[in-house]
């Protein structure tokens, strides 16, 4: 099931219902969800759903072992608890993500060496939302591992910390400090939660719906399709346009899961926070896709530079590795293995500049005003928006060959085609673009007051911009719009 | 730079149960956890501050006053009609006890203009029900005939006799493009949204997981229960394109370039029809709808329907309709079933034809209804087999 695709609008209306009106039990409550929950996913497959659950299970079962052998002697069986768990997320991840891409890579590797092996293709289908929970669930026996949380005490909780139907495709993914402690208690109908979780939604629908499909459907697809037709600017105008799209499409996405999930009183992380306004890479990180940075970091960059290996210290190994994980978390492809070098590199080149200028700073005051000036700021700017822009071309082509192409075109394309887009069509772009930056400017000193002073209109007011902004979407927005860009990971 | 130290400090400081503690690398897990933390700082989301229930419902009411003025003032420039479709068509027979059953694909609604006239000249408004269905191949109407009218095409009362004892007469209307299967990557036109109960969509889904095909369901549905609104009928495109053409004080419609691009359009599809008519499938379906409907004891008429003249080329007459019409007639002729071929002699101009150069208009199934009842299809007016059989020999 698709949250902006028509079944959501009887599914979400009736669910939302039932709860409300039930006991305010927790396990009620819970139970209910977890029905939800699988009716929601079976929709896509119910086939899967025991890939999910025995999943659950064995975590659930792995985390409650090792809180029962806590004791300092007892470190072998806490690791093999550990090893369990991660060797069923990780296997199941690697089989079903990863298993071609390995197979075609040692396929090619060999081939370099003259032999010719014919390996099958396996005929796999990825589980939807497995990416997503998968590292949910990694997280959590870590954390119980590691002492930062303690094992959850009922089946049901856990289950619906692992299934939870709002963030299962394509997340955010929650800490279980985040989730947990909200299904142990009752929820209660809050106006402020609904009125909250509506907005969101609304946003949401207006950013993936209306604003990334149309900029898709109408620059990105036609150019990306055949790129060698097109002028060099209508190279550079698609991979912006790219940039927009995958914004609205991910950042719509979380919004409208947080927002379906506030409207059932449980509130998920934040996922975007302005991301185009990062002037720096460790910035747009921590503003983009938050959820699985703060996941990376916590299980990846931060273990391996603070355990005792061969990391310990060794950021920019580090980096580049938690990127490389990044990139190959996102597809089983190569060209997410270059996309997640790019970022790598940027991060390193990034923390290297960092600690230069720190030390320039010590040694001339100058610099720290410099920092501080608008120029510094618009370069930073620039620098930081272009890298993750140009990231873009291996992340959005079919293959290595085509993202070289793309990118060849454009330094300069010999292709002459330019878009020839309706007014309407061109006014329905740039208004859209326009919202982006009004979200944008709501991020900035400048426009901070812009969404309180709309908080603040009377309520009527407010009802009559929120129903034209639902006018508009049926004006331009029609019945069923595509697949979410990151329900494919 | 606070927010950050503070971070730090908490990020340092070693949760309870950590297996190993390094106390020489602190300095360096320091500065990667300090590097961490400028990465994960985040900042707080924007709030609503404080809502009550009261302005909740006050910018909801206002909201929904804005759709639906907005709804009615749109309806007033582009108006929706609810176009019927099988669920309309089933739901009329299950209540009628008709002489003749209609079946065939969107075409058909012109049957309803038959039915009307008919039930007017005989004074028996229920004698003819057309059971219509959006983007139908015959593969579709073999579907519809099979689960929706079977049932009650055999549906008996305690005695063992018929419910529905006064059928006599089976119209199965076609154009080329019915026997043309519709592409896999078209799951939009597919049968499920148009023909399908509930347990239909179900059993589907359970099998398959919501899919395009069977989302057709869902989305009929939805339009079902707003079939009042324009805006949900029109969404995401007619509506946009009327409004602008309002605003820049054009009429609405196609331009004139727009409308030869579309009937050159048009006219390519029906030269090119030959490639794709008669398709095993579709032809199989055919004869299973008639060997069922004569089972039954129904005298079985096949019509093929009447094409906008313009979108006629001499190509296409001398290869799609030629060969159409003769494989159905041999079609016919193989089954004993009446056979009528309207697709050129019709009255019909080009003026009688909607917008969408494929469906006649209220004018049009008017006069077309008329000409039908006067003609081809005078035989509807009678009881009698035999009496038909005269008036039908006469013609």
């Amino acid at each position: 099931m698709n949250f902006t695709e028509v079944e959501a609008a009887f599914f979400l209306p009736v669910a939302l219902a039932i709860y409300w009106l039930l006991p305010r039990r927790a396990a009620v409550q819970n139970l209910f969800l977890l029905l939800c929950s699988c009716v929601f996913y079976a929709a896509w497959d119910w086939r899967w759903l025991p890939l999910l659950w025995v999943g659950a299970a064995i975590d659930f079962t792995v985390a409650r072992y090792i809180e029962a052998n806590r004791g300092d002697d007892r470190l072998l069986r806490r690791r093999a608890a550990l090893g369990v768990s991660l060797a069923w997320n990780l296997g199941a991840l690697v089989y079903f993500k990863y298993a071609n891409f390995f197979i075609g890579s040692a396929a090619d590797l060999l081939q370099l060496f003259g032999l010719a092996p014919s390996w099958p293709v396996l005929q796999l289908i990825l589980p939807l939302g497995l990416s997503f929970y998968t590292l949910q669930r990694i997280g959590y026996v870590a954390d119980v591992y590691l002492g930062r949380e303690t094992a959850c005490r009922s089946p049901l909780q856990f289950a619906l910390f692992s299934g939870y139907f709002p963030q299962i495709t394509a997340g955010p993914i929650a800490r279980a400090a985040e989730l947990l402690p909200q299904l142990a208690a009752p929820r209660r109908l809050l106006a402020a939660n609904v009125a909250r979780g509506a907005g969101e939604f609304l946003l949401g629908y207006m950013l993936k719906a209306w604003i990334a499909d149309t900029i898709g459907l109408r620059i990105v697809a036609p150019v990306f399709a055949s790129s060698a037709e097109w002028t060099t600017a209508m190279h550079w105008l698609a991979l912006l346009g790219y940039a927009l799209q995958v914004f609205g499409d991910f950042a719509g996405y979380s919004l409208i899961a947080i927002g379906c999930s506030r409207l059932f009183g449980i509130e998920l992380p934040v996922n975007f926070n302005h991301p185009f306004l990062s002037r720096s890479l460790p910035e747009m990180w921590r503003r983009w896709h938050i959820s699985l940075n703060r996941w990376l970091f916590d299980y990846i960059y931060g273990p391996l530079t603070t355990s005792r290996g061969w990391f310990r210290g060794r950021f920019d190994a580090a980096l580049l590795l938690t990127f490389l994980a990044s990139g190959l978390w996102h597809g089983a492809a190569m060209t997410f293995v270059v996309w997640g070098l790019i970022h790598g590199c940027g991060m390193i080149v990034q923390r290297r500049w960092d600690e230069s200028y720190r030390r320039w700073c010590r040694k001339d005051s100058r610099f720290v005003a410099w920092r501080k000036s608008a120029l510094y700021g618009v370069a930073a700017w620039l620098c930081t928006q272009l890298v993750f822009v140009l990231a873009l071309v291996p992340f959005n082509s079919p293959g290595l060959p085509a993202a070289a192409r793309f990118a060849a075109g454009m330094l300069g394309s010999a292709g002459s085609r330019t878009l020839h887009l309706w007014w309407v069509d061109l006014g329905n772009i740039a208004l859209g673009i326009g919202v982006i930056v009004v979200y944008h400017l709501t991020g900035t000193r400048w426009g901070s007051w812009l969404w309180p002073r709309f908080v603040s209109l009377p309520a009527a007011v407010r009802g009559v911009a929120y129903g034209a902004v639902i006018v508009f979407l049926a004006l331009f927005v029609p019945i069923g719009v595509g697949t979410f860009i990151y329900q494919q990971f | 730079m606070p927010g950050v130290l503070a971070m730090l400090g908490r990020a340092v400081r070693r949760p309870r149960g950590v297996d190993s503690v390094d106390t020489a690398g602190i300095q360096s897990e320091t500065r990667a956890l300090f590097f961490a933390a400028m990465l994960l700082q985040n900042n707080p989301p924007m709030s609503l501050g404080p809502v009550s229930w009261k302005s909740m419902l006050v910018v909801a009411s206002a909201a929904a006053l804005t759709v639906i003025l907005a709804d009615w003032s749109i309806q007033r420039v582009v108006p929706t009609t609810w176009l019927r479709q099988v669920a309309e068509g089933v739901s009329d027979f299950e209540r009628s006890n008709p002489v003749i059953l209609s079946l065939s694909s969107s075409h058909g609604r012109s049957m309803d203009a038959v039915a009307a006239e008919l039930g007017r000249r005989s004074g028996d408004p229920g004698r003819m029900i057309s059971i219509t269905m959006e983007a139908g191949k015959a593969t579709h109407f073999e579907y519809v005939l099979e689960h929706r009218l079977q049932p009650l095409l055999e549906e008996r009362r305690a005695d063992g006799s018929k419910v529905r004892d006064r059928l006599q007469r089976f119209i199965l209307l076609t154009e080329w493009w019915d026997s043309c299967t519709w592409p896999a990557d078209r799951p939009d036109v597919q049968l499920q949204g148009h023909a399908w109960t509930l347990p239909d969509f179900v059993d589907d889904a359970l099998a398959h997981g919501i899919v395009p095909q069977n989302r057709n369901y869902v989305r009929w549905q939805f339009k079902r229960v707003l079939k009042h609104s324009t805006l949900l009928q029109n969404r995401g495109g007619i509506i946009l394109t009327e409004l602008t053409n309002l605003a820049r004080g054009r009429p609405l419609g196609r331009t004139p370039e727009e409308e030869q691009a579309f009937t050159e359009w048009w006219q390519h599809y029906n030269e090119d029809g030959a490639a794709c008519m008669l398709s095993p499938a579709e032809m199989q379906a055919y004869s299973n709808i008639v060997d069922y409907a004569q089972s039954q004891g129904l005298d079985v008429t096949i019509m093929i329907f009447a094409a906008k003249p313009n979108t006629l080329t001499p190509q296409a007459l001398a290869t799609t309709f030629t060969q159409y019409s003769a494989a159905m007639r041999d079609f016919a002729r193989r089954k004993h079933a009446r056979f009528i071929d309207i697709s050129t002699s019709s009255p019909l101009t080009d003026q009688d034809f909607k917008a969408d150069f494929d469906h006649v208009n209220a004018s049009g199934n008017e006069k077309l209804s008329k000409w039908l009842l006067d003609g081809e299809l005078s035989f509807l007016s009678c009881e009698s087999g035999a009496v038909c059989s005269a008036l039908a020999s006469q013609r």
